[in-house]
């Protein structure tokens, strides 16, 4: 019995460091990417598609984006189960208790708004856990696992939340024991645990049959393995008399990648001006720049000179990629100036006091002082170099 | 230089003393100013050009190329440049140091006008342009760079005005932030405007976001509550209430049996008070039988007695009344003797009264016969009253007339003292004692006293006519008699008399009659003796036999009186006995009623024991005998104790269920759950206000609008941090380079200030001082203590203090300068300041002076000045000039770079209208406290309208080769130069 696991659409979501435009573009990827994972569950032969909650990045998402998300779920051939997420828990307020929500729900779309058992096929059982606050104090999982039967049935459970095992936070309220889980599966209640709320694609404990679909267009540079979606080959359990029932066989899931966007960060070491050629180097050769956003982080000494490069350089990439991140400020970037922006600066003069003058500001402690003497510099710099800003 | 068929010039050639003064000296309209003007094309504009300054340069009346030929030194350069306008036009430019070489064409000028921006200031060479008549301003310095170099140098070199426009791009990036007072700009503020509205936006959505998750908590709280309050009303409240209802009826129903015992208790209490009734009833009534009975016999022994009496009563009564009828018949037999006695009496009296009537009668008769006898004597009398009267009358007459008579004759009176007769004339008189007798006498009168005298009177004889009256007086007396049937009065008077006497019978007898008759009339009297006559009759009818008894009347009388004593006394007795009837009457009624009374007292006292006997035994008929009241009253008392007795016992099983208890528990029960049924109520409420409110709110995609807000702030938060560092920046870069200018302009001016007053003081005497201001414009002088603004100075004051401010700048820029020309000046001077100006000039060896003059006499104190004579058309001799010194050759000012020799300045004046030239505003010269005003941006900003973006110190030092030069074309495309200076060095002559 074939299913796909996805997870964490966040659709609605947005990033400050993209326009307008580009926020469009990142929006409709991900709703591009559903349907891409609808094209993966008819091509695949799913028999069903789960997705472990945060379909929607706030539970208050413009109507524009609920109608759209609507349109790509009704590309689905298969039954779809939608588990509220601590993003849109099934709370009073939830986006599926709305108007424009149910009045556009496809047929095949159910949201596991309870722990009530669906059978999308004979012989397989889905059963949700779904959040219905944004604050549980329990593990929702676990709990909805220990409620099942022991009975080795066929029965993904479909869960949402930070497996303590990953996050290595066990104490945490409402985490995912995932020690409760295996007991569950162990016992026989439990074939499959679908889990969300991690974004990178990952298998949980030791079961394989506790995973982490992750995210299918990856929304932050720390997602690991994120644009994936699994399909999973469920493995029934072999139950041993009346006792609890083991695993027979893994069961088989493939990693299918299905999204476009990534997020990267460059760091490097520059020194000279090499390393900011190289530095440039690496950023112009990233592929597919118009979906990739890129977070530079430098560290280093650079005369006054190579600063202004590093910065006119990375504001010449800014409209090249999908978005360019760079901090105003490089804290890690020492400006120092060097002979080559002496002679640059070669002033007489006032000018030539002032320069010395704004020099000696730049190496004084006070640290916001140094900042706008070396920025004062800087723009020396480019002033006598022909610049004009 | 050399000029061929420039304007009006045909040819000429002059050499200009590389340093000292070079008097140029021709009449006005020989081309001084066309040869400065020739100068100032050739180094500005190409050959092929057709503007309006090449076609000035032709000569009006000629169509001939104009050839003009520069010879000048300029920086480490010496060369000679040659072009041609109109006509075959051509550029030869032959550099002679410091590497040989020669261009031709437009190279020629790229090349010449690269020289001269690297070399030559162009503000300096504007400045040291002084023309008669230009507006006497200062001059100003302040753009020179040159100037500025040697200044710094000579300051001490703590700064450089050759920054090449970097102070205006600091400004210019300043500006981009900040207002030109220091406020944050129109980029400043909206990059902070928008963070503002950013932050306050993001807050108000994080504001409504928070809310709607309130609402959605609280939403959630109370569908969460609902079903456990519900839960808990059907398990708790509702079975709890259903209990209390339960006690409560049962309740109901103790107090329901208790009333039901109470009614019966009640019931019981009135059977008994019945049968207890009955049994009283009864035993009343039978004593009552017997207590009538008693009565009855009695009431029938009382009567006895009374009815004997009645019966003896009766009898007495009898008896009486025989007594009294006797005693009445008696009493009639007595009465009706005294009727009769009475009629004798009346007959007796009826018959006096017939014979009084009788008597009456006759005498009236009398009476009247007598009357009818008088009345007939005076009927036949004729005498009457009215005849009397008249004889009276007529005897009166004649006594009157007697007396007439007698009074005309003698009168007698005569008076009796005594009674006495007297005859009077035969006639006795009788008188009496006092009375009086008066006589007339007519003729005669005769008087007696019988017995005593005779008295005769005789009357005189007068007397006739009165006896004529007398006689007629008788006359008529007797006539009167007659008629009255008598003799003479006297007659007369007794016939009246006896008539009197017949009349006064008449009514005498008439008297009589009335009185017999009594007021009656004869026939009435009549009448009654007619009546009288018949009662007589009639008693006498009534008596018939009876005689009346001997005795007459009176007896009678007394008989009567006998016989009414004798009835009165009868009837007395009569009384008597029908009082003592009446009496025994009166006992008699009164037995009888008592009698009447007992008899019907008895029977009713008969009938009400009949009556009251029928009832008892009807009663015993129907309510049974009295043994059987009695045994019903006794049941009745025991039936009442049982039910005294269950009635307690209900009482105290109502009392064991503790109705208050269970009535306390029902109403906290339907309170506990009236106020769940609230809660629940309030909580549906909320539940619909929320989920409203959610279905409204969750329609505006409020989350995603946060999203937005923040990454809106995000963004505002980079570009104003952005921003505010770039705006610092520029701020910090601006203001150390202003602060450095300012510092530099303080330290520099000082030298030029210094040789100007060092110069002046040869002009104007010891006392002078000037001021210069930033821009290195003189603004005030200083002389013996007054001290005049520039403006207030006479135009020939401050003619020669711009002279001596430009020799100033000339000297000071030394060898990086350019020629001071003095186009056609000092025309205010007086001759001793020009004199002395001409000493002035005269020491100066250091830079390169041209004075351009019509009148050279000017300039004689300028001995060692060169002298040429325009218009002579004679060509001069010229004198090498030595290739321009190395670096530091020049005295007094140390070039930073490259050394600029000798300059021999073209004497051509480059802008026709002097008024153009940018010069210090006045207003600035007069206020210094103005010119402090102007900030250092402004100043700033007006350099570019100087026109002169200088060439840069620092380049000219970096300058290593043909890149740089190029950098250099590259970064100064805008230079748009109105003059390219050349240091030209021109020698005139062989001096």
């Amino acid at each position: 019995m074939r299913f796909l696991h996805t997870s964490d659409w966040q659709l609605g979501m947005t990033r400050h460091f993209l326009g307008a435009g580009d926020q469009a573009t990142f929006a409709q990827a991900r709703l591009d990417a559903v349907v891409r994972l609808a094209d993966v569950a008819r091509d695949r032969g799913c028999a069903f598609v789960v997705v472990a909650g945060d379909v929607f990045e706030t539970n208050q998402p413009d109507r524009r984006t609920v109608g759209r998300a609507l349109d790509a779920l009704r590309t689905f051939n298969v039954p779809v189960y939608l588990l509220p997420g601590n993003h849109d828990p099934y709370d009073p307020g939830s986006v599926y208790r709305s108007a424009a929500w149910r009045e556009g729900c496809p047929d095949l779309v159910r949201v596991l708004d309870d722990d009530r058992p669906r059978i999308p096929v004979p012989g397989v059982e889905v059963v949700g856990a779904p959040w219905t606050s944004k604050r549980p104090v329990t593990d929702l999982v676990a709990e909805t696992c220990a409620a099942l039967p022991a009975d080795g049935s066929l029965r993904v459970v479909v869960g949402h939340g930070p497996a303590d095992l990953v996050s290595g936070d066990f104490g945490q309220p409402g985490a995912v024991r995932v020690a409760a889980l295996e007991a569950a599966i162990a016992a026989g209640r439990v074939s499959h645990v679908a889990l969300g709320d991690r974004h990178s694609t990952s298998a949980v404990g030791d079961t394989g049959r506790i995973w982490y679909a992750g995210a299918p267009e990856p929304t932050s540079y720390r997602e690991e393995d994120a644009g994936n979606a699994l399909v999973v080959d469920l493995a029934p359990l072999v139950a041993a008399g009346s006792g609890p029932a083991r695993a027979a066989a893994r069961p088989a899931v493939e990693r299918v990648p299905v999204g476009r966007w990534r997020f990267q960060e460059v760091h490097g070491d520059v020194q000279d001006d090499a390393d900011l050629a190289e530095l440039f180097a690496v950023l112009d050769s990233l592929p597919d720049k118009a979906r990739t956003i890129v977070k530079v982080k430098v560290a280093g000494t650079l005369t006054l000179r190579q600063a202004a490069r590093l910065e006119e350089g990375l504001e010449a990439r800014e409209h090249v990629l999908g978005a360019l991140e760079h901090p105003e400020r490089h804290l890690d970037v020492t400006v120092v100036p060097d002979a080559d922006d002496l002679a640059a600066l070669s002033l007489t003069g006032y000018a030539a006091t002032a320069r010395d003058r704004l020099l000696a500001r730049a190496h004084r402690d006070e640290e916001s002082e140094a900042r706008g003497a070396t920025d004062a510099l800087g723009l020396l710099v480019r002033l006598t170099t022909g610049g004009t800003r | 230089m050399a000029v061929t068929d420039v304007r009006g010039v045909t040819s000429a050639e002059t050499r200009f003393a590389p340093e000292g003064v070079t008097i140029v000296e021709a009449p006005n309209e020989t081309g001084k100013t066309t040869l400065l003007e020739a100068v100032d094309v050739l180094l500005e504009v190409k050959d092929s050009s057709r503007s309006q300054r090449v076609k000035d340069l032709q000569p009006a009346d000629r169509d001939v190329p104009s050839t003009i030929e520069v010879e000048l030194t300029c920086g480490e350069y010496h060369l000679t440049c040659t072009k041609t306008y109109h006509r075959q036009p051509a550029t030869v430019l032959t550099i002679h140091a410091p590497t040989r070489e020669t261009l031709r064409g437009a190279d020629a000028h790229d090349r010449l006008r690269a020289i001269l921006d690297a070399e030559v200031d162009p503000a300096l060479y504007a400045a040291l342009r002084y023309a008669q008549g230009r507006d006497l301003a200062a001059v100003p310095f302040g753009g020179s760079n040159v100037l500025a170099a040697r200044l710094d140098a000579a300051a001490g070199g703590v700064g450089s005005a050759d920054d090449g426009g970097l102070l205006e791009r600091a400004a210019a990036a300043y500006l981009r932030w900040y207002t030109p007072t220091g406020r944050p700009g129109q980029a400043l503020q909206a990059a902070a405007r928008e963070l503002g509205e950013a932050e306050a936006a993001h807050a108000a959505l994080l504001d409504r976001l928070d809310a709607l998750q309130r609402d959605v908590d609280e939403l959630d709280r109370i569908e969460r509550q609902l079903p456990e309050l519900r839960r808990r009303r059907a398990e708790q409240l509702e079975p709890r209430l259903a209990a209390a209802c339960a006690a409560q009826a049962e309740v109901h129903e103790a107090r329901a049996e208790l009333a039901a015992r109470r009614a019966a208790q009640v019931a019981a209490v009135t059977d008994l008070t019945t049968a207890r009734r009955l049994v009283a009833q009864r035993a009343e009534q039978v004593g009552r039988t017997v207590q009538l009975r008693r009565e009855a016999d009695a009431a029938a022994l009382a009567l006895a007695p009374i009815r004997a009496r009645l019966t003896e009563t009766e009898r007495a009564h009898e008896e009486h009344a025989t007594a009294r009828r006797q005693a009445a018949d008696a009493a009639g037999r007595t009465r009706r003797q005294c009727d009769d006695a009475q009629l004798v009496v009346d007959l007796l009296e009826a018959r006096a009264e017939r014979e009084r009537l009788a008597r009456r009668q006759r005498r009236v008769e009398e009476l009247s016969a007598i009357a009818r006898e008088a009345e007939a004597a005076v009927a036949g009398s004729r005498l009457d009253e009215v005849g009397l009267a008249a004889i009276r009358e007529a005897a009166q007459a004649v006594r009157v007339a007697e007396a007439a008579r007698a009074a005309g004759a003698p009168s007698l009176r005569l008076v009796a003292h005594r009674d006495l007769d007297v005859v009077v004339d035969g006639e006795v008189v009788a008188l009496r004692a006092g009375d009086e007798l008066s006589r007339t006498v007519a003729a005669r009168l005769r008087v007696a006293v019988p017995e005593l005298a005779e008295l005769e009177l005789t009357a005189g004889s007068s007397a006739d006519g009165l006896q004529a009256a007398v006689d007629a007086a008788r006359h008529q007396l007797r006539d009167t008699c007659a008629a009255a049937g008598v003799a003479d009065p006297e007659e007369a008077e007794r016939a009246a008399a006896v008539r009197a006497a017949d009349l006064a019978a008449v009514q005498r007898c008439g008297a009589d009659v009335a009185r017999e008759l009594e007021g009656a009339t004869l026939a009435a009297l009549q009448a009654a003796l007619d009546t009288v006559e018949g009662r007589v009759r009639a008693l006498e009818d009534r008596l018939g036999a009876r005689t009346p008894p001997a005795g007459g009347l009176a007896a009678a009388r007394e008989v009567v009186l006998d016989a009414r004593d004798g009835a009165d006394q009868a009837d007395e007795r009569l009384v008597a006995l029908q009082a003592a009837q009446d009496e025994h009457a009166q006992e008699l009624h009164a037995l009888r009623t008592q009698v009447e009374v007992a008899e019907a007292g008895l029977a009713a006292c008969r009938r009400t024991l009949q009556g009251v006997e029928q009832r008892v035994a009807a009663q015993r008929a129907e309510d049974g005998d009295d043994d059987h009241l009695e045994a019903a009253r006794t049941e009745a008392e025991q039936r009442e104790e049982a039910a005294v007795r269950s009635l307690a016992a209900a009482e105290q099983a109502l009392a064991a269920l503790d109705p208050a208890a269970v009535g306390r528990e029902e109403v906290a029960a339907r309170a506990a759950l009236a106020t769940l049924d609230g809660d629940i109520g309030d909580l549906r409420a909320a539940q619909a206000t929320l989920r409203e409110r959610l279905r409204l709110s969750g329609e505006d995609g409020l989350g995603e609008l946060v999203q937005h807000a923040a990454d809106r702030l995000t963004q505002a938060r980079i570009d104003h941090r952005r921003t505010t560092r770039r705006a610092t920046a520029a701020r910090l870069l601006h203001e150390e380079l202003t602060r450095a200018r300012e510092e530099a302009y303080q330290a520099y001016r000082a030298p030029l200030c210094e040789l100007i007053t060092r110069d002046g003081r040869t002009v104007f005497g010891a006392g002078l001082e000037v001021e210069v201001d930033e821009d290195l414009c003189i603004v005030g002088r200083t002389l013996d203590g007054v001290t005049l603004p520039w403006a207030q100075l006479s135009a020939g004051a401050r003619e020669q203090l711009a002279i001596l401010a430009g020799l100033a700048a000339a000297q000071l820029a030394g060898g990086d300068g350019v020629p001071f020309v003095i186009d056609d000046a000092l025309g205010y001077t007086d001759p001793t300041r020009l004199e002395r100006l001409g000493e002035v000039l005269d020491r100066t060896t250091d830079a390169q002076v041209i004075v351009l003059t019509c009148v050279a006499d000017r300039f004689r104190t300028v001995r060692r000045a060169h002298v040429v004579q325009l218009g002579d058309r004679t060509t001069a001799t010229v004198t090498e000039i030595p290739v321009a010194p190395p670096a530091g050759s020049v005295p007094a000012v140390a070039p930073p770079a490259g050394s600029v020799p000798a300059v021999a300045g073209p004497a051509v004046s480059p802008a026709p209208e002097p008024t153009a030239l940018p010069l210090p505003l006045p207003s600035l010269a007069q206020h210094p406290g103005a010119a402090t005003r102007s900030s250092e941006v402004a100043r700033g900003r007006r350099r570019p309208k100087d026109g002169i973006a200088p060439p840069r110190q620092g380049r000219d030092r970096a300058r290593t080769g043909e890149v740089e030069a190029r950098d250099r074309g590259a970064r100064h495309p805008d230079a748009g130069l109105p003059a390219e200076a050349a240091a030209l060095t021109l020698d005139l002559g062989p001096h």
